[in-house]
């Protein structure tokens, strides 16, 4: 019957429609077994997605528990019959309906009667039959909980089309287990095989006695009730198999056996029962007389997972402040917090006197024991210096400090040779070395011959060994064959290259490299660089040849003097003024001469000094200066031809030099001019005569720039100060060589004027430049006079445009107060006025030009115009009005107004207030590009980025620390070391 | 001459160094005296002048306090100096204002600390830049303009002396000159085909050619190794050697030739009153835009922007970038023409001479006059050093002036008298020299004080060698900017577009319709132009009937009517025979049908 109604129910799944099946749904829901049934149903599309596990969820869980101990094996039978029916096929579902009942009686049924029956036959006829009802009930429940384990592996297969057969396999193989279970049971009371038989014929009996359709009463609900379907009869009574049930049957037991004398089996009873006592016991101590069954795995790791992740999540928050430091840290640098080496120094190491070790400690006893700790050698010390007298002590100490200081040099001077780089040197110190051994060769030769001889010998060895070693020579096979075809070119070259390789292999072995097997011709070059000083042949006859030709030409200058005294009386012809001056004048030539050539040479020296790689040049300047000693320079070249080097020399020099007042000096050639110069710097340089050749007044000049050398003639001002004021008379500062002579002559007498003449000189001077003005009567004249005024230029006020009296009033003015002190007459007032005056027509000249300016104002208007928001009007004319004559033009015009901000407002331009200054307002398309569009992402205003943006990064605009710290990356991990992970700060500290 | 009076802009630093270098000599320049004060009074003060006072202060005050406090406030005023120079490194001041996220706010906040710390590292480095100006000093009634460059040259090192100097080059001249960035090779251009090029310290002559046509201009490219000249037609590139590299053939009639190094663009003005830039590199012309004005003869370019300055004959100073067809600014300087006009290295000044006789001095920022000197003559040339004197030459006079340009000086600082009138001019950078061409060769003339004592040799190193040199030269390429970075305002890029959103849009929707016309136009729709396929249009079978040739009538195509005529016999006669029944007109009418069989 049940059968029957699951079949009718299996086909309600596809007619959903029929009205029938629901009624038997209806009414067999308060059959329990159809309810379990039911429960366990999985609608047809969702068969293949839940797993069971998941069919039989928390709060089914908690619905049903109740019946999990009482008819948990029935949920798991009809849970079994579940997964058959979920087959297609009507018929598979009969088969193992049909197969599901032969197994309740062969298998399970068997085992579960198996127990009870046994147990029975083991108890007394008076038992009560609620017992043997509970005894079913308690195998049904042992194997309802092999079922239950057997399902929960059944979980774990993946395979869901064979689940069920997967399930139904693993059910009976659990069902085997329980048959075995009894029988070892059966084992264990009796081996006999009559037992056996016994039993055979029980179980027998019992499957004679069992009905078919046990299913069919259960489901049927009022059915009759014997010993095996007891379970769930009791069921329906609310009736609850317990252990005790279990136990009052084991309470009495051999005695009764209906075979006496089995004391075997009754022994073992007996422990069984104490087994079962013993956990009743510790069932009891727990709480609860029953043994809670454990929760499902499921569950029970959902609950770990929750009391995990309470506790992760607490102890998560600890680190919140470190991952807090660590997102607002400019930079991380990984690994984190590292150390780094520390770098211990040899005086902690020192400085800790605690032992440590054992071995340490070994050592400081042995010590100890034999005076040797610092403390003992100290108080010896002290002990030998109370011996001694106080002189020794002294003569020690001196002695002492003596040799430190000796050490201390010495160690000095190794280190200061030990950096000395120079080859030179290295090849000296070679030399020395050289020596010294030849020379201690010697004096062995003379001391100790014998050992001489060693010495010799091992020389000797050594340099056959040498030469037996290397085989570059040309001495080898192969080498003298080649020799034979030498005059092939090829073969040369081999041998030449053979030759070179075997010098650089010897260089090589002997480590003779660059340092010392240097050319005597490059060395001599090197020393002379190097060390500045003229110590060779070449510089010595140079300076010999110079000091010669010096003091020649000092010889020769003393007795031009002692030849002509300066006012000795003179006979007849050489007694005539004319002649007297041409001898003064060729007298003076020679001197000059002499005096240039001198300048020359010491020039020459001067150069040298400064810096020795000019030599060459300067010398062959100053020949070239001395070959064109009378001849003027622009002789010299090609007309329009520059020369450098020497040439520009020259005019440099030319150029400073003054033009003399003396008119003998006023057609002095250049060179001449240029000798006092050059006298004066060799002097400067000279360091005796340096107070003779400053010649600065009180000025100074500082020249800027690291291009300048401290200025040799700074010093000493006041020395100069008493003698340059005749320089300073004699010479025109405002010309140079190309100036004419009559502007020479002119602003020489300015120069005077200024410096020494009385105020009535000046006037006359004042007046006579006027008419000089006057009478050449030139415009470039009158503008000289201008320049050589001492004085400022005299500068209009800025704002002031018009020119009218006043303004002329007031420069006047200025020019009065920025007058040189001494300089204020009337006449140098009028001829101001008159200069400025013809000023005033200069900007007269200007002054009604208003057409450039106006043309200005209408082109800056234009622009405005042009770039303002315009209107357009967009009426056609003619259009929507009538024609003809006697009409009225339109007043409904049509006009589309300007885009805002399209174009820029006349009033605010940038130029708007500025009187003459147009600017563009048009951007430059091309030009967009450089703009942003928008403020970036962290920044909420323009301002705020635009500061950002003002810094420059490279390193043009910073310093190099600041530079790198901009550019440093976020976050730096170094190669190769490992990262360990981030640990807790408050740990850290610890 | 009892007294010293020192220049009002010598920074505290050079004060001190004074003393320790000269007052050992001559016991008067040490003594600070009242006579000091009253000096310094008089004359125009400089925000740089601050520290100096300062040192004053600081020594005054120790007489009155204990060494301990003494010590405590050295601390402070060199703290406080700090300070006063990290202002000048920081850029701006910071922002407030903070971000809503942790971390970002955590970034901008490290940022601002790094800014902090790198402007205060630069003004610490300052004290590396050992070097200190040059200036001249005149005792009691002396005056420094009066100041001979004979008298100079007795005070100075040799090695100085040897730096003033006179070419005498009376045939080709007048001459035009200029110095490469290093100042260490000038470059001679004379008005009758004259060119040379000298390493002029060391007296080397690099190369001479004479070109045979008149020479306007002559402008180093980016190193001494390429100049360029202007000639009569055109302007031509020669090598070291002397030898013509390019003729360029845009640069008609030059007249001015300027050279922007960061950007390797040639500019030249000239008769045609264009302003042509040339890119060196690639050779192409970067802009060419007409003035307006007529010829030009003034052309400058802005160390600080990289714009050109252009003189006019109408006494108007013209702006441009290459990139731009409009002037950036016009500015009426002048009410005659422009004769010369000067720019100095920080971008703020500007210094014009026109026909009118005026040298007006100009803050570019603002374009506002800030003062104006009157020369005797107009003056022809002009230059602005380093350090920022200013030289003016007309006639056969020189007159330099120091701190001409922030403030209104009434003496000039130094005074020269040249052989010839004066072409042009130019200061040498890092060096205290002021070269000037005129009409019988070339001067040159020692001004203490001109130029920047400390080089930095990333930017300019006068001592290079050839190998940095190749260095420098392949690093100027590797960072040269394009040309439409060059604006008035060069720290506009990276900047917030001053445009509004709406503008932006509709600009970018405007430039991207114009760059489809122009691709339209150069035909690249051609073809790149995504077809409209759909699936099933190109089938075998419809491809067949989409032919042509309908005409051709062969084996194939018959049967294809023929099958075609037979569908439309049968669909006609079932038409005929009435609606068929559901099951056998639906969807699923098949199923119906073998259903039917099965039955």
């Amino acid at each position: 019957q049940a059968a029957q109604t699951q079949r009718e129910s299996a086909t309600a799944e596809y007619s959903s429609d029929d009205d029938d099946d629901d009624l038997i749904k209806r009414r067999n829901l308060e059959d329990v077994s159809v309810r379990d049934y039911k429960l366990g149903e999985i609608d047809s599309e969702d068969d293949e997605e839940i797993d069971s596990d998941e069919a039989f969820n928390d709060s089914d869980e908690e619905r049903f528990r109740s019946y999990r101990l009482g008819s948990g094996g029935k949920a798991t039978g009809s849970a079994r019959s579940v997964r058959f029916e979920g087959d297609d096929s009507d018929d598979d579902e009969e088969h193992s309906e049909s197969d599901l009942e032969e197994m309740d009686e062969d298998e399970g049924g068997a085992g579960l009667v198996d127990l009870s029956e046994m147990l029975d036959a083991g108890s007394s006829d008076d038992e009560d039959p609620a017992d043997g009802k509970s005894n079913k009930g308690k195998g049904a429940d042992a194997a309802e909980s092999g079922l239950n384990v057997a399902t929960d592996d059944s979980n774990d297969s993946d395979d869901d089309a064979f689940h069920g057969f997967d399930s139904d396999t693993s059910a009976d193989s659990e069902d085997s287990a329980a048959e075995d279970s009894a029988d070892s049971a059966i084992d264990a009371s009796g081996d006999d095989a009559e037992k056996l038989k016994k039993l055979d014929g029980f179980v027998t009996s019992i499957s004679a006695r069992a009905p078919k359709h046990r299913f069919v009463s259960e489901a049927g609900g009022g059915t009759v009730e014997n010993e095996n379907t007891v379970g769930s009869g009791m069921h329906a009574r609310g009736v609850t198999l317990g252990l005790d049930d279990l136990l009052g049957v084991l309470g009495d037991d051999s005695a009764q056996t209906e075979d006496g004398g089995e004391e075997k089996s009754a022994r073992e009873m007996r422990v069984l029962r104490e087994q079962v006592r013993a956990m009743e016991k510790t069932a009891k101590r727990s709480g609860s007389g029953v043994v809670s069954a454990p929760i499902p795995k499921r569950l029970q790791d959902q609950m770990d997972r929750k009391a995990a992740y309470a506790q992760t999540k607490k102890s998560i928050s600890e680190w919140q402040a470190a991952v807090d430091a660590n997102r607002a840290a400019e930079h991380l640098t990984f690994p984190m917090n590292d150390p780094g080496v520390r770098q211990v120094t040899t005086r902690a190491m020192v400085g800790d006197k605690t032992t440590k070790t054992a071995m340490e400690e070994q050592i400081q006893d042995i010590l100890a024991q034999s005076g040797m700790t610092d403390e003992q050698q100290r108080q010896y010390e002290e002990l030998e210096l109370k011996q001694l007298s106080l002189e020794e002590v002294r003569t020690r100490q001196r002695d002492l400090r003596m040799m430190r200081e000796l050490m201390f040099r010495s160690e000095r001077k190794a280190k200061r040779t030990a950096k000395i780089k120079s080859k030179a040197y290295r090849r000296i110190l070679k030399k020395d070395k050289d020596r010294a051994k030849e020379q201690a060769l010697d004096r062995m030769k003379e001391d100790d011959p014998e050992m001489y001889e060693m010495v010799v010998e091992k020389l000797a060895k050594d340099r056959a060994e040498e030469r037996i070693t290397l085989r570059h020579k040309n001495t080898g096979k192969w080498a003298k064959a080649m020799a034979k075809r030498s005059h092939d070119v090829d073969t040369q070259q081999a041998l030449r290259d053979q030759l070179s390789q075997h010098d650089a292999l010897k260089r090589k072995i002997y480590d003779i490299g660059s340092d010392e097997e240097v050319s005597d011709y490059e060395a001599g070059k090197t020393t002379r660089a190097e060390d500045g000083q003229s110590d060779s042949d070449n510089d010595a006859s140079f300076a010999s040849i110079k000091g010669r030709a010096l003091d020649k030409l000092s010889a020769e200058a003393a007795t031009a003097d002692d030849e002509i005294p300066a006012d000795a009386p003179h006979k007849a012809l050489f007694g005539m003024k004319f002649m007297q001056n041409a001898m003064q004048r060729k007298h003076e030539q020679a001197s000059r001469d002499a005096q240039m050539m001198r300048d020359e040479f010491e020039a020459l020296e001067a150069d040298v000094d400064d810096d020795g790689r000019v030599v060459s040049v300067n010398r062959s300047s100053a020949q070239a200066a001395a070959a064109a000693n009378n001849t003027k320079v622009e002789n010299a070249g090609a007309p329009g031809r520059m020369s450098f080097g020497g040439g520009l020399k020259k005019r440099v020099q030319g150029d400073l030099s003054a033009v003399d007042d003396d008119a003998t000096l006023q057609n002095h050639t250049e060179s001449g001019s240029a000798n006092d110069q050059a006298t004066k710097r060799v002097r400067l340089n000279d360091a005796g005569q340096v107070a003779q050749v400053a010649s600065g007044g009180g000025h100074r000049v500082h020249l800027s720039g690291p291009l300048s050398v401290d200025a040799v003639a700074k010093s000493s001002s006041r020395e100069a100060s008493g003698m340059d004021t005749d320089i300073d008379t004699a010479r025109n500062p405002w010309l140079d060589e190309s100036a004419t002579a009559a502007s020479n002559q002119r602003s020489a007498n300015s120069k005077q004027l200024s410096k020494e003449s009385t105020k009535l000189d000046k006037l006359s001077a004042k007046l006579r430049e006027k008419r000089h003005d006057a009478a050449s009567g030139k415009a470039e004249s009158s503008q000289n006079v201008l320049l050589d005024m001492n004085q400022p230029l005299l500068l209009a006020k800025s704002k002031t445009r018009d020119s009218n009296s006043d303004d002329e009033q007031t420069s006047d003015e200025e020019a009065i107060k920025l007058e040189h002190i001494d300089a204020k007459s009337n006449a140098e007032k009028k001829l101001k006025a008159k200069t400025f005056s013809q000023r005033e027509l200069v900007e007269q000249a200007f002054a009604e030009d208003d057409v450039v300016e106006a043309e200005f104002a209408a082109e800056k208007e234009a622009e405005m115009e042009l770039d303002a928001p315009k209107t357009e009007d967009l009426t056609i004319p003619g259009w929507g009005s009538w024609g003809g004559a006697g009409l009225q033009p339109k007043k409904n015009k049509v006009i589309r107004k300007p885009v805002p901000g399209s174009g820029i407002e006349k009033s605010s331009r940038r130029d708007a207030k500025m009187g003459s200054v147009i600017i563009n307002h048009r951007q430059l398309k091309t030009a967009n590009k450089y703009y942003a569009s928008n403020v970036p992402f962290p920044f909420t205003t323009s301002e705020q980025y635009e500061a950002t943006m003002r810094m420059p990064l490279g390193k043009e605009w910073n310093t190099t620390k600041s530079h790198s710290k901009m550019i440093k990356p976020r976050v730096m991990a170094k190669a190769g070391r490992i990262i360990d992970p981030l640990s807790i700060p408050s740990k850290k500290r610890q | 001459m009892s007294a010293v009076g020192k220049l009002a802009n010598l920074p505290s630093k050079d004060g001190a160094q004074f003393t320790k270098g000269i007052s050992a000599a001559s016991p008067e320049a040490s003594g600070v005296s009242a006579n000091e004060e009253s000096d310094s009074e008089q004359l125009p003060r400089t925000l740089r002048d601050a520290p100096a006072k300062s040192d004053r202060k600081k020594t005054k005050k120790p007489n009155k306090r204990d060494t301990q406090s003494n010590v405590t406030e050295e601390e402070d005023e060199a703290a406080r100096e700090l300070l006063q120079r990290t202002q000048k490194y920081k850029r701006g001041a910071e922002v407030g204002g903070k971000v809503r996220s942790k971390k970002a706010q955590a970034g901008i906040d490290h940022a601002q600390k790094r800014r902090a710390e790198a402007a205060k590292a630069a003004a610490r480095s300052e004290m590396l830049l050992t070097e200190s100006s040059g200036y001249l000093e005149a005792e009691g009634t002396e005056r420094t303009f009066k100041f001979t460059q004979r008298q100079i040259a007795d005070n100075v090192d040799i090695a100085s002396t040897e730096k003033m100097f006179n070419l005498k080059l009376d045939e080709f001249g007048p001459y035009s000159l200029k110095y490469s960035t290093n100042g260490r090779h000038m470059l001679l251009g004379g008005r009758r085909g004259h060119v040379a090029c000298v390493d002029w310290r060391n007296g080397r002559l690099g190369c001479e050619l004479h070109v045979r046509e008149t020479i306007r201009d002559v402008c180093w490219l980016h190193n001494e190794s390429l100049f360029a000249v202007a000639q009569k037609r055109q302007a031509y590139i020669y090598d070291h050697t002397g030898a013509e590299v390019h003729c360029l053939s845009r640069h008609i009639e030059p007249t001015a030739l300027g050279f922007l190094p960061h950007h390797m663009l040639l500019a030249s003005t000239g008769l045609t009153g264009k302003i042509v830039y040339q890119d060196v590199t690639e050779g192409r012309v970067a802009g060419e835009h007409r003035a307006g004005y007529g010829p030009s003869h003034v052309l400058r370019i802005s160390p600080y922007n990289a714009v050109a300055h252009v003189g006019h004959g109408n006494g108007i100073v013209t702006l441009w970038g290459p990139q731009q067809p409009q002037a950036l600014a016009k500015v009426q300087c002048h009410r005659g023409p422009i004769h010369a006009l000067a720019l100095d290295s920080s971008g703020t000044y500007m210094a014009t001479s026109g026909l009118d006789g005026h040298v007006r001095i100009w803050d570019i920022r603002r374009f506002e006059q800030l003062h104006e000197y009157r020369t005797a003559r107009p003056a022809q040339a002009l230059d602005i050093s380093q350090r920022g004197l200013l030289a003016a030459g007309w006639g056969r006079s020189l007159s330099i002036w120091k701190d001409a340009l922030a403030t209104r000086v009434d003496a000039p600082y130094m005074r020269h008298q040249l052989a010839a009138d004066v072409s042009s001019m130019g200061f040498v950078p890092y060096d205290d020299v002021l070269g000037c061409g005129h009409a019988q060769g070339v001067a040159s003339v020692l001004v203490p004080g001109a130029g920047e004592p400390n080089f930095d040799a990333l930017v300019a190193n006068p001592f290079q060698t050839p190998r940095q040199r190749q260095e420098a030269e392949v690093r100027m390429l590797l960072d040269k900017l394009p040309a439409d970075s060059i604006q008035l305002d060069p720290t506009f890029i990276g900047r917030m577009d001053p445009r509004s959103r709406a503008q932006q849009h509709s600009d970018s929707l405007a430039d991207a319709q114009a760059r489809h016309a122009a691709s339209r136009a150069a035909g690249a729709h051609l073809d790149s132009a995504v077809r409209n396929k759909t699936k099933g249009r190109n089938s075998t079978a419809k491809r067949y009937a989409r032919k042509r040739n309908a005409n051709i009538v062969d084996l194939k195509r018959l049967q294809e009517m023929e099958r075609l005529e037979k569908d439309l016999r049968e669909s006609t006669a079932k038409r005929r025979k009435g609606p068929l029944p559901a099951h056998e007109t639906g969807a699923l009418h098949r199923f119906y049908a073998e259903k039917n069989n099965t039955r």
